[in-house]
């Protein structure tokens, strides 16, 4: 295999384990504009563990996937509780001031970062991919599963079913931020070098675009978003220069045609009284609940 | 001289409250979030900038053009991410104007490059009044600013599409049963706060004498922040969040250092929503676990 | 001493300068079925969802078994006994009616990390039987598979229902039962609910149903304007002059 082939295939990998990670906290209904940021915590952790400690990569990547948790449980702690307005603020807020941490503090090289990362290898990838898959298969299939798509159905019906909803929706945060953790670890030690730019709003857009264009309903629809996005400037490689604008249509379209994403089923039309609303010339946005 | 300092804070202030009123109308009137909003900004006030350096038009023409393409982007913003996009996705429509923010600086940076903007100095003079020095400039910021955040609160007031944009917010499906033409409502409220948007990037500009392409996100934090110490929705709040956190920035870039001033507000907005997540200046209106 | 399994006291609610609820107070017993009657804008509902932990009071208490529940979350007031179904049904539309009913079941069942299958332990599968179990008595078996959206609107209410049985509850608090139901759906509505009573559950059902209330009710409580207007059986109470000065006007 090419050296950059791996590359590619390396790239991917991290792509879906990515996508598979924002996934788990799509799931529960709960979108997060920043989680870039976790994937930056990740990276930064391990990347100091391995050049200035010199502790391997292994356990490198263990720790920097708690160190993910933990954030993830802090910022999920402070706004799952509140509404998904303040979720976006919260954690897009939180990813910009991640990043103008990190390029302040001279430690971990202020703007220019951090490099010498290395030892990425594709069975690396697999191997923390499979596990992922494995939790989420299990996961689909278990009542925890479906508590994640009750929150996401309807929190106010799942509170009358005894649901905690912001302890399982605050879980299921720490294990995508976890997830996304490792996935930044991993990313370090294969582009050698890492720098706060790299985990701004766009990195947090195009996790966000993996999963939204794979759909919510299955986690695969999530690892089909990842490749198709990542495969598409490959394929196509006029489209690299015309990347940002080409998500940010993506979005845009999306979010009319098809906001479930590609994979999944198109909405429901529902028998019931609700139905009778959308005949009342009221505004596209229905965000307040009575 | 803290004087000084205070006034230049408040002359800061009155910029955020200008974005921050511009994304309060919208989470006001739609409980969403137009995230395009400091795109908004930051085209309007390059288009302005443009029409002063390279055209040598006046000021207050260069303002009016400003708001005009605030006004046009967020209509474009509204129909692209919020009129079409179906009321089951809460989010998308949240997604889809970051969308409309990343190929509105995309665009912005491909047809004119990427290169900071001069904005030339539009009141060559300075006036003294005792320890206090303000320059020409300022004045301006501080009379469009005022007189801006006058007119709105008049509109919003006293004109019937004021009271139709204030139903709307409270209660839109009531408002329609009312006769009240909704969608071309919430049109206006997209309009108005993108003429708000347009003028506080302008003005931004004038201040610092500088635009740049890559303000957006940076203007959408500044906003956000503002927003939620003031009170998600809540217009006043949001002037006075604003304000105070002019000021907050200002004491602090001129007492501490730079890298403290983005900590402060950080650390106050961590506060705010330990403590009061509705907003410091918000009654008690059952944000948390919105029931 | 009656045996009581919900009492509310003096409970006060009141929105940015409305008064829904003024200092109403209602008492439950164990195993009877309590109805809560009153025009339009008499606070039903709101009193409902102060039972139910929906709404916190501006004032008062409520007590579940004779204990303060007042501060207690929606979710964890289901583990101790109650549980509610909505008027506007708010069932997990998109999640099949088998789905719906195991969700019922969540304060009963292991949802941690163990829960993961195949590791499925004796209560386990005693828990998914007793949810097929049922969805036949609610007449549901058939409909197992299908998503709840796509349901009739009447078997949706007995959806529900089963939802909000399969928490095992003593006390079941339901919402306009019988809105939105033809003639013969509310026919079938009272066994149902006696149904309901013989299993040990106690029910207090908001209604603007006169007839369904008369048939099954115990005790009636109608309110007015958010106060407490007349208590007693259904003979006494909703025959009385105050009742019909309320809901006519004269």
């Amino acid at each position: 295999m090419s050296a950059y082939t791996e590359a590619v295939v390396i790239k991917l990998g991290i792509a879906i384990l990515l996508a598979l990670g924002y996934w788990i906290t799509a799931a529960t209904g709960k979108f997060s504009f920043g989680h870039a940021a976790f994937m930056g915590i990740g990276a930064y952790t391990a990347s100091i563990l391995t050049v200035n400690f010199d502790w391997s990569l292994e356990t490198s990547i263990l720790v920097s996937g708690l160190t993910g948790a933990v954030a993830g449980a802090f910022v999920g702690w402070i706004s799952l509780r509140l509404s998904i307005l303040y979720l976006a603020i919260i954690t897009f807020a939180f990813a910009e001031i991640v990043k103008i941490l990190l390029e302040s503090w001279d430690y971990v090289g202020g703007a220019s970062g951090l490099f010498g990362m290395r030892g990425t290898t594709i069975p690396l990838v697999a191997i923390c991919i499979l596990v992922v898959i494995v939790y989420l298969f299990f996961l689909t299939r278990s009542r925890k599963g479906l508590s994640y798509e009750a929150i996401r159905e309807d929190e106010q019906a799942a509170r009358a079913c005894g649901l905690g909803v912001t302890r399982i929706s605050v879980e299921a945060f720490a294990v995508s931020a976890a997830i996304t953790g490792v996935a930044g670890a991993l990313s370090a030690h294969e582009t050698l070098i890492i720098t706060p730019s790299q985990f701004g709003a766009p990195q947090s857009l195009l996790i966000i675009l993996f999963v939204v264009l794979g759909g919510v309903q299955y986690f695969w629809g999530a690892i089909v978003g990842a490749v198709v996005l990542t495969m598409l400037p490959i394929w196509f490689d006029f489209l690299e220069d015309y990347y940002q604008i080409t998500y940010g249509l993506l979005f845009v379209v999306l979010m009319i045609l098809r906001p479930q994403g590609i994979i999944g089923r198109s909405t429901e039309r529902r028998f019931n009284l609700d139905s009778l609303k959308r005949l009342v010339p009221g505004r596209s946005g229905g965000g307040r609940d009575g | 001289m803290l004087i000084q300092q205070l006034v230049n804070g408040l002359l800061l202030g009155t910029t955020f409250a200008l974005i921050a009123l511009s994304f309060n109308l919208v989470v006001g009137a739609l409980d969403r979030l137009n995230f395009a909003l400091g795109e908004t900004a930051m085209v309007s006030a390059i288009c302005g900038a443009l029409f002063m350096s390279q055209l040598d038009i006046p000021f207050l023409l260069a303002l009016f053009a400003a708001l005009a393409v605030g006004a046009l982007v967020a209509a474009l913003t509204f129909l692209l991410s919020f009129r079409f996009v179906s009321a089951e996705y809460h989010t998308a429509p949240i997604l889809s104007s970051l969308g409309v923010g990343l190929v509105i600086t995309s665009l912005v940076t491909r047809a004119l490059g990427s290169d900071q903007r001069r904005v030339p100095t539009v009141l060559d003079v300075q006036i003294e009044i005792g320890p206090l020095r303000i320059v020409g400039d300022q004045l301006i910021i501080l009379v469009v600013a005022a007189l801006m955040t006058v007119l709105l609160y008049v509109f919003l007031n006293r004109t019937s599409w004021g009271t139709a944009i204030r139903g709307v917010s409270d209660d839109p499906d009531m408002s329609g049963l009312l006769g009240i033409p909704v969608q071309r409502v919430i049109l206006l409220t997209f309009v108005l706060s993108g003429t708000l948007a347009g003028a506080s990037g302008l003005l931004t500009g004038l201040s610092f004498h500088t635009v740049s392409p890559f303000t957006g996100f940076e203007t959408t934090l500044t906003a956000l922040m503002v927003i939620v110490i003031g009170g998600l929705g809540n217009i006043t709040g949001g002037v006075i969040a604003a304000l105070m956190i002019g000021v907050i920035e200002t004491l602090t870039v001129a007492y501490l250092s730079a890298t403290f001033r983005d900590l402060i507000v950080f650390v106050l907005v961590g506060i705010t929503l330990l403590a009061r997540p509705q907003g410091l200046f918000t009654r008690d209106t059952g944000v948390v676990g919105r029931v | 001493m009656a045996d009581l399994t919900l009492r509310a006291l003096d409970i006060t609610k009141q929105f940015q300068g409305v008064t829904a609820l003024a200092e109403v107070s209602l008492e439950v017993e164990r195993g009877s079925i309590h109805g809560i009657v009153g025009p339009n804008g008499a606070g039903k509902t709101t009193l409902l969802n102060v039972m139910s932990g929906f709404l916190p009071p501006t004032e008062g208490r409520v007590e579940l078994d004779g204990r303060d529940i007042t501060r207690l979350t929606p979710q964890k007031r289901v583990p101790l006994g109650l549980t509610r179904t909505f008027q506007n049904l708010r069932l997990f539309g998109g999640l099949t009616v088998r789905e719906n009913v195991l969700l019922g079941q969540h304060s009963h069942a292991r949802t941690g990390f163990l829960s993961l299958w195949p590791l499925r332990t004796a209560a386990d599968k005693e828990l998914n039987r007793e949810a097929d179990h049922a969805l036949g008595i609610f007449g549901l078996t058939d409909y197992r598979k299908r998503r709840a959206a796509t349901l009739p609107y009447g078997l949706q209410k007995q959806l529900e229902i089963a939802r909000a049985v399969s928490a095992k509850p003593m006390l079941l608090l339901m919402d306009e039962p019988a809105a939105g139901m033809t003639a013969q759906e509310r026919l079938d509505l009272v066994p149902r609910i006696r149904a309901l009573r013989d299993e040990g559950i106690t029910v207090v059902i908001v209604e603007h149903d006169m007839d369904v209330i008369a048939t099954v009710c115990d005790v009636v409580t109608v309110l007015n304007f958010g106060r407490k207007l007349i208590e007693g059986t259904p003979a006494n109470a909703l025959a009385s002059d105050q009742v019909r000065t309320a809901y006519l006007g004269t």
